[in-house]
């Protein structure tokens, strides 16, 4: 469902990504983890088609992402690290006016019930975003990307700043998506998570796709040690201090 | 999809407490202003009409006395206000309203609004124009400095494009919403005109009014979408916009008006007179009868009525004498002020070229034209003045000649009805065509930065698109 084929993306003289290739494919989710800088989420960028690849090839629902960039953002819902809604409107005006520009018109109780299902409680649903916790607004966030229905899913550090049991229901959600077919790549920090919501997991350093686990090898290892093997070999490589 | 962004705006705007105080005060000088501007007007023109009356009855009830005594007592007239002039003074605040009409001299016009302000008066009286050309485009300025670079600050850029909101859809929207409070503000300072107006004005020239701000806050809208969206930061687009409304709200008006100055000097007031001064003492004077052409006159007529000597002829020769005087006189001034009208035409032109640099410019000089406020209605005025006056002095001369004195008497009087048959002066202003045809400059300019602005909106709309959003 969604293919990265020896992705390269330079930035002024300095490489963000050097020959990259994944894929998730329809019903699985991919776990992206690596340090800083490592190129999560140019990655991300390039995916959604808010970015150009310098070269290789990446699509979506066989949608080349360059050629079609529009296309390709209808097939993928977004979530990101910071989910940045309008203040002045409520969690549930913020929801309609999304969905309405991805072609979705929900009435109050289709706008509810997506609500509910990302884990807002009823009562917060007419309250304006301003008086929203960073986790509230993930929430909304998710429920955006619930209501477009997508094919694909797309989350960048979705629960950074969240407590465990947001973040534990935000796992659960991205399962059940899962289990209805839905493509997911999340770019995360959480090993924890990742090991918890994944079926794969990719090591990215410096650009490069240096490891990667399926789930069930990644739940027999520990994976903080693998990482940090991964990260420190990654930075030898390269001549820097493991 | 422009529609669901745009209703977005609007509520933004109206949810949004600063945003709110600022178009509820812009809406309270647009208000403010055009009806403390009709007041203004309302008082002027009663003060017009008294003083018209006045003067005429000054005219017709003064006891009967000579004709070339009544031609130095003279006669006042004065510029009516256009309908429109209400929402934009133009030049009247410096030009002068009133003129005193008599023989051998052309007088300049008096009552300048400007010489006779308070001197507590420190700025200029705030008027619907000044609103609209200058305080209206720092409102969209204030409102939409942030419209997209916030989005994109705070992330909901990257959502939004991801939603699938079109960067040509979200500029034009941004661009639209920033429009409609210029179009509320106009909306308001015209239809406050209409309302307190002491005079209908022409449907066309209203429209036309309303037009030329329609598309000048249009520009400025797209300016401050594009502008936001060029830049990283709110503040930065906030520092950017500020400075370009400085440079063409205050510098770049000054900088064209010395630039023209400069380049197109005119003569001072003084030198003007001193120079018509001696182009006159050249030539005939009607009082002088050492003068050469006074005698080239005296043969003349002597010669038309067969006689030898001026106390044989069965006219006044003095009336004939004064009315050549008074043509050599005329040929002066239309020598001396075709030159300085010349000056004047080809400085405003220059400026109109210059217009092209600064919209805001471009739409103030349309609009003081549409009101009838501009240089081409002030010296339209000042030449039909000087045909009143040319005609109601020969009129007096005529009578003077012919109207049953002899030469030298300067005691003789005609009937007392003579006098009440003077015409009063009746200002032709110009027509809306003839305003909008001499701003073509101006519309060009503003065709320019439409044309210009609508490309750069779609150019940021690709930049967008192309990585802009991140």
């Amino acid at each position: 469902m969604i293919e990265l084929v020896d992705v390269v993306m330079d930035f002024g003289g300095h490489r963000a990504l050097d020959g990259l290739r994944l894929s998730v494919e329809k019903g699985r989710v991919y776990g992206l983890l690596g340090p800083n800088g490592a190129g999560k989420s140019t990655t991300i960028n390039l995916v959604t088609g808010l970015l150009q690849p310098s070269s290789g090839r990446i699509s979506v629902g066989g949608v080349d992402a360059v050629a079609s960039p529009q296309k390709v953002r209808e097939l993928l819902a977004y979530v990101p690290e910071s989910v940045a809604l309008y203040p002045h409107l409520s969690g549930i005006e913020n929801l309609k006016l999304f969905s309405r520009l991805a072609g979705r018109r929900l009435d109050n109780r289709e706008s509810g019930a997506c609500l509910e299902r990302a884990g807002l409680q009823v009562e917060a649903h007419r309250k304006r975003i301003q008086s929203y916790s960073k986790g509230m607004r993930q929430k909304v966030g998710l429920a955006i990307a619930l209501a477009k229905e997508a094919r694909g899913l797309v989350l960048d550090e979705p629960s950074s700043g969240l407590d465990p049991s947001a973040s534990h229901e935000l796992s659960a959600t991205v399962r059940e998506l899962a289990s209805r077919g839905v493509a997911v790549l999340m770019a995360t920090h959480d090993l924890f998570r990742a090991r918890e919501t994944c079926d794969t997991v990719g090591l990215l350093v410096q650009g490069s796709l240096r490891a990667e686990w399926a789930a069930s090898e990644v739940k027999d290892r520990d994976l903080e040690a693998a990482y940090l093997d991964v990260v420190s070999a990654g930075n030898a490589s390269k001549g820097a201090p493991a | 999809m422009i529609l669901t962004l745009l209703v977005n705006e609007w509520r933004g705007l109206l949810r949004d407490g600063r945003a709110a105080m600022l178009l509820a005060l812009g809406a309270l000088l647009a208000v403010a202003s055009t009806w403390t501007a009709a007041s203004t007007d309302a008082r002027e023109r009663l003060a017009q009409v008294t003083a018209t009356g006045d003067a005429r009855d000054a005219w017709i009830e003064r006891e009967a006395d000579n004709p070339h005594q009544r031609a130095h007592f003279g006669d006042f007239v004065f510029r009516p206000s256009g309908p429109l002039a209400g929402l934009d003074s133009g030049l009247q605040m410096v030009t002068g309203r009133s003129v005193r009409l008599e023989a051998h001299r052309q007088n300049d016009a008096v009552h300048v609004p400007h010489k006779e302000a308070s001197a507590l008066l420190r700025f200029d009286r705030l008027e619907p124009s000044t609103v609209l050309n200058l305080l209206a485009p720092l409102v969209l300025i204030l409102a939409g400095f942030g419209t997209v670079a916030s989005e994109r600050e705070s992330g909901r850029l990257r959502l939004l494009r991801i939603q699938g909101a079109s960067p040509v859809a979200l500029l034009l929207a941004k661009a639209l919403s920033l429009w409609s409070i210029g179009v509320l503000l106009n909306l308001l300072v015209v239809g406050t005109h209409l309302f307190f107006a002491q005079e209908a004005a022409a449907v066309g020239s209203t429209l036309a009014y309303f037009s030329v701000h329609f598309l000048a806050l249009w520009i400025v809208s797209v300016l401050v979408a594009c502008v936001s969206s060029w830049c990283r930061r709110p503040g930065t687009a906030a520092g950017v916009l500020l400075g370009l409304w400085v440079g063409s709200a205050i510098a770049l008006p000054r900088l064209t008006a010395l630039a023209a100055n400069a380049a197109i000097p005119l003569p001072s007031r003084d030198a003007f007179d001193a120079a018509m001064q001696e182009d006159r003492e050249k030539g005939l004077d009607g009082h002088n009868p050492r003068d050469v052409r006074r005698l080239e006159v005296e043969e003349s007529v002597l010669a038309e009525y067969g006689v030898s000597t001026k106390e044989e002829l069965p006219v006044n020769l003095d009336g004939f004498l004064m009315q050549a005087d008074e043509e050599y006189g005329n040929q002066v001034w239309d020598q001396h002020f075709g030159r300085l009208e010349q000056l004047l035409r080809r400085q405003s032109d220059l400026v109109a070229s210059l217009s092209l640099a600064n919209p805001l410019q471009a739409a103030d000089r349309i609009s003081m034209s549409i009101a009838g406020t501009g240089l081409d209605s002030h010296l339209a005025f000042l030449n039909q003045v000087e045909s009143h006056r040319r005609t109601l002095v020969q009129k007096l001369n005529d009578e003077h000649a012919l109207g049953g004195s002899k030469t030298g008497d300067w005691a003789w009087k005609p009937e007392l009805d003579f006098y009440g048959s003077f015409a009063t002066f009746q200002f032709e202003p110009l027509s809306l065509g003839q305003a909008l045809a001499r701003c073509r400059a101006e519309w060009g300019a503003l065709l320019v930065w439409f044309i210009g602005l609508t490309g750069l909106l779609l150019y940021s709309a690709r930049r967008l698109e192309r990585g802009g959003s991140l």
